[in-house]
């Protein structure tokens, strides 16, 4: 699943700590779901989201073969 | 945003527990060593097997504390990291407790699994996999 967590970051001028403390995760969590090797569940999505003030699905994107 | 308590939160010892665990394998370890090289004349062989055997309970249990005890920031990734550990964990010994009549047949030693050795090595299995995919992230 791709996402775009980091681009969304850039625009708030957020580190992934200041995110992760946002949504009460670790960095390394945040970390994880930017490098794709972690899907988070349906709760922290909606949490990243509600942070850039949007919708999971303007920054979670399934991919063609999923 | 606060975390609030999740359901599916398992339930963990206070992260001092590491602590616990660490002074456990301490006090188990030094008098091992001491009775390793001072004491093993002296003492009789029953009084050997309940100083193995205790020695062996604390290590165990001193591992158990650090394995199961919070750390500092526990989410949902600690927890599939936990239980992807604890899966390895529990197919590796599965394979382990299998493939040990073998490799004493084949070395021609006689060296059977007791319940103790299952679980040290699952918990020592469990916490390298658990430190391994945690530094990987």
């Amino acid at each position: 699943m791709k996402n775009t967590i980091k681009v969304e970051r850039a625009k708030l001028n957020l580190t992934q700590q200041d995110l992760a403390d946002k949504v009460g995760v670790s960095r390394q969590t945040i970390n994880s779901i930017e490098a794709e090797r972690y899907v988070p569940s349906t709760v922290l999505a909606l949490k990243i989201s509600e942070v850039f003030k949007t919708t999971v699905n303007e920054i979670f994107k399934l991919e063609k073969d999923e | 945003m606060q975390k609030k308590k999740n359901k599916k939160d398992i339930p963990l010892f206070p992260a001092y527990f590491k602590l616990v665990g660490l002074i456990l394998i301490l006090l188990a370890l030094v008098p091992a060593i001491i009775f390793i090289s001072m004491l093993h004349t002296k003492l009789s062989i029953p009084a050997k097997e309940l100083f193995k055997t205790y020695t062996y309970d604390a290590f165990i249990l001193g591992l158990f504390f650090i394995a199961w005890s919070r750390d500092k920031i526990e989410d949902e990734l600690t927890f599939a990291i936990r239980l992807k550990s604890l899966v390895f964990a529990f197919f590796s010994i599965i394979f382990f407790v299998i493939l040990t009549p073998l490799i004493n047949f084949l070395l021609q030693v006689n060296d059977d699994l007791t319940a103790r050795s299952v679980v040290f090595i699952m918990l020592i299995e469990y916490l390298g996999m658990y430190y391994l995919q945690k530094r990987g992230r």
